[in-house]
């Protein structure tokens, strides 16, 4: 964690308040991005961003810096409002995010803004873990290092690289050779 | 996405060096993985919108921070502690009665009143979002002076008459006075890069009269040259003002009229308002305070009597200069200690005099330079998350000095944060943008062609950053200023070629009205190449008249 970063957040500890506007800034697309890709829907995830960084500014001093940075803080945050917004809204229990809906009709292409390549790429993360979906989404679309995954999902560095590995040979696996072998034609 | 794949591979065999057999398809997988990334676009305006809510939020939650001493107070509790209350009741009721009676009854020494109430003043930055086009027409010049418009050489014209009467020129590096007008743009083409502007800086020439010449300086030009990316431009966005807030002059001024000076009634004036205060700390390193209660504005700087080490004429820098760090520390503690809100500010950076810049980066560098005893802690003003920039290119906001031997603060002037915004037509045009750019920034240092004598110095730019440039603009109808803070873009100084340049970045306000109104910029007046030095005349120059026959 930078040395500004550590003197805002002292600062906001101290009862400055106004200072975690800096923090907003920083991190508000970042924590917008992340909860859309777990919702898809550009309502929900405006209204789970402000439940994010209202809980964060009222939490802001029970944070400890000993424990991990505050950008993995702030997603841990974020990820619980998904969670316990699909677990509110919805009867079944195991829901932590829109991709577990898939099997309700829920269409994950509806909103206008996502352009998902190929569909075969959506199915095959369907079938994945909530876990292994989410280390995918980080890693790949958000480009977030290992150590920062492990702590938002709460395992080790060596576990979430392994679950990483885990999750693309799955990938790999579910795509049907028939599929694959077009997408390798499409693609060469 | 290349680099990307191979990063992730590599991590991968990292972990599993047996999906090196899979690399084909692991590297069609994720470069699938890499393009199915969802486009999303983040609303900006929910963005800001939301981060108004948490800036009032945390203004709450800061309000009650502070226990509330009578929080646990309530009549019913005290009542219920009485098995009779009606004496309790009673005596309560002529407390109520003797309080208003004593405040008018009561006369302090002098004549003074107290002031029993304290007002707070809430000093968070705010904005208040108005109409579209609210704060009128941007340009200073009207439309009907639109005709009355003339062709203007260099400076010293009418700034009225300036505006966007006449087709201006851009000057192209191979043929200076032939290049297409602005105005046309699209005759450049795209397969040419646009064209670049020279730009005048010093000059120089010789006079004829002199037997001999002056010594002329050397005479030099610059050159700006786009080297950036695309950029997008949204075609309305928000300009903002200062909104006046002046809600305790008048209060003030009823307060003051209460004293009794003894040497002027002040009852006998009407409607006073107090427009300026000033006090002073009766304290060794104490602090003189101004405030300017028509616009919330207040500075505090050092009482230099009571500075004993500031009136020393001679000044030895110490052996190690303190860091940015440290300087910037003292500045940070003197805001905490007097409760400043800083929120509208961005964090403090020192700004170093020209000599130590051009000379050396840190001070410890410059030990061999005259060194300055002040430095000043710049902390960059930001509306809406936006840096203020000044028409110079550098960022504005508060300047707070520190002198260095004691380690103290000697000063910094702070203003009102609160703002009105209205949406206006913004220039989205790029190439015109990246024209006015090449030619120097909106007061053209590059609309001159070159001349053969003169040493170019190129200057090459970057891909521009948005900000919002502070400009002042003046209301003839109500003869008053008005400062205004627009949308901009900052075209950064990447690099400089065969000489230097003072400005850091160039700031085009892109405001539509703003911009047209110096743009396209008039053509200059042609300057003369110095004139060689003239051949002397024998003496004497004038032959004597023949005699008279």
């Amino acid at each position: 964690m930078e040395t500004e970063e550590i003197k805002i957040l002292e600062e906001c500890q101290a009862g400055e308040l106004h200072r975690f506007t800096l923090l907003y800034d920083r991190y508000s697309t970042k924590i917008y991005r992340f909860i859309y890709y777990k919702t898809h829907h550009k309502e929900t995830a405006q209204d789970l961003t402000s439940v994010t960084f209202t809980k964060a500014i009222e939490r802001i001093k029970s944070y400890d810096k000993t424990k991990g940075g505050f950008s993995t803080w702030l997603y841990q945050i974020a990820r619980n409002t998904v969670v316990d917004h699909y677990r509110t809204t919805k009867t079944t229990a195991n829901i932590e995010d829109i991709w577990d809906l898939a099997d309700e009709n829920i269409n994950v292409l509806r909103d206008v803004n996502i352009s998902m390549t190929t569909a075969k790429i959506r199915q095959a993360m369907e079938n994945l873990k909530p876990k292994q979906r989410e280390i995918i989404m980080l890693r790949i679309w958000e480009d977030m290092p290992y150590r920062e995954i492990a702590e938002i999902i709460g395992s080790s560095e060596d576990a979430a690289k392994m679950a990483f590995s885990r999750a693309i040979k799955e990938l790999r696996q579910q795509l049907p050779a028939a599929a694959f072998l077009s997408l390798l034609l499409l693609f060469k | 996405m290349a680099r990307d794949i191979q990063t992730i591979l590599l991590e991968l065999y990292t972990i599993d060096p047996s999906l090196r057999a899979q690399e084909r398809e692991l590297q069609k997988l994720i470069g699938e993985m890499l393009r199915a990334n969802p486009l999303i676009i983040v609303d900006e305006k929910f963005l800001k919108e939301l981060r108004r809510n948490i800036g009032a939020l945390a203004r709450e939650k800061s309000s009650h921070s502070s226990p509330n001493p009578f929080s646990a107070f309530s009549f019913r509790t005290l009542f219920s502690k009485f098995p009779n209350p009606l004496p309790l009741a009673a005596a309560l009721l002529l407390l109520a009665l003797a309080i208003p009676m004593g405040i008018v009854l009561f006369k302090g020494e002098n004549g003074i009143r107290q002031i029993t109430e304290k007002k707070t003043i809430d000093t968070s930055p705010s904005i208040t979002a108005l109409d579209d086009n609210a704060f009128g027409p941007l340009a200073l010049a009207t439309p009907s002076m639109e005709s009355s418009k003339r062709s203007q050489g260099g400076g010293g014209s009418d700034p009225a008459a300036l505006g966007t009467g006449q087709a201006g020129s851009a000057y192209s590096e191979t043929n200076p006075m032939t290049a297409p007008s602005v105005a046309d743009s699209s005759q450049t083409g795209s397969g040419q890069a646009p064209a670049a502007g020279f730009g005048r800086g010093g000059g120089g020439g010789v006079s004829r009269d002199m037997a001999s010449p002056m010594i002329a300086p050397e005479f030099y030009q610059y050159k700006f040259v786009y080297k950036g990316g695309e950029f997008s431009i949204d075609d309305r966005m928000p300009v903002y003002r200062k909104k006046k807030t002046a809600t305790l002059t008048s209060r003030v001024a009823e307060q003051i009229k209460n004293i009794n000076f003894g040497f002027l009634n002040l009852d006998k004036f009407q409607n006073l308002k107090a427009q300026q205060i000033s006090l002073t700390e009766d304290r060794d390193h104490g602090y003189m305070i101004n405030l300017n209660l028509e616009d919330n504005s207040f500075s505090i700087n050092a009482d230099w009597n009571r500075w004993a080490e500031l009136q020393r004429s001679a000044y030895t820098p110490p052996a190690s200069p303190p860091s940015d760090q440290e300087i910037i520390s003292i500045a940070d503690a003197f805001m905490r200690s007097y409760d400043i809100n800083m929120s509208a500010y961005g964090p403090g950076k020192v700004t170093w005099p020209q000599y130590h810049i051009m000379g050396a980066d840190t001070a410890e560098k410059s030990a061999s330079l005259y060194y300055t005893p002040d430095v000043s802690v710049l902390y960059p003003l930001k509306i809406d998350g936006k840096t203020v920039m000044d028409e110079g290119g550098n960022e504005s906001g508060i300047y707070v000095s520190v002198n260095l031997p004691t380690k103290s603060v000697l000063g910094a002037g702070f203003e009102s944060n609160n703002y009105e915004s209205s949406m206006y037509q913004m220039e989205t045009d790029n190439k015109k943008l990246i024209n006015i750019a090449e030619q120097g920034g909106m007061y053209g240092y590059g609309m001159y062609p070159p001349y053969e004598s003169a040493k170019i110095t190129t200057i090459e730019l970057g891909t521009p950053t948005s900000a919002l440039v502070r400009t002042w603009r003046y209301d003839p109808s109500r003869n008053t200023g008005y400062e205004l803070f627009v949308p901009a873009l900052i075209f950064p100084v990447e690099r400089m070629i065969n000489g230097t340049f003072y400005q850091k970045q160039i700031v085009i306000p892109i405001a539509k009205e703003i911009l047209n109104e110096r743009y396209p910029f008039p053509k200059p007046m042609p300057l003369s190449e110095p004139e060689p030095s003239p051949t002397p005349l024998p003496e004497p120059a004038i032959l004597p008249m023949p005699p008279k026959q």
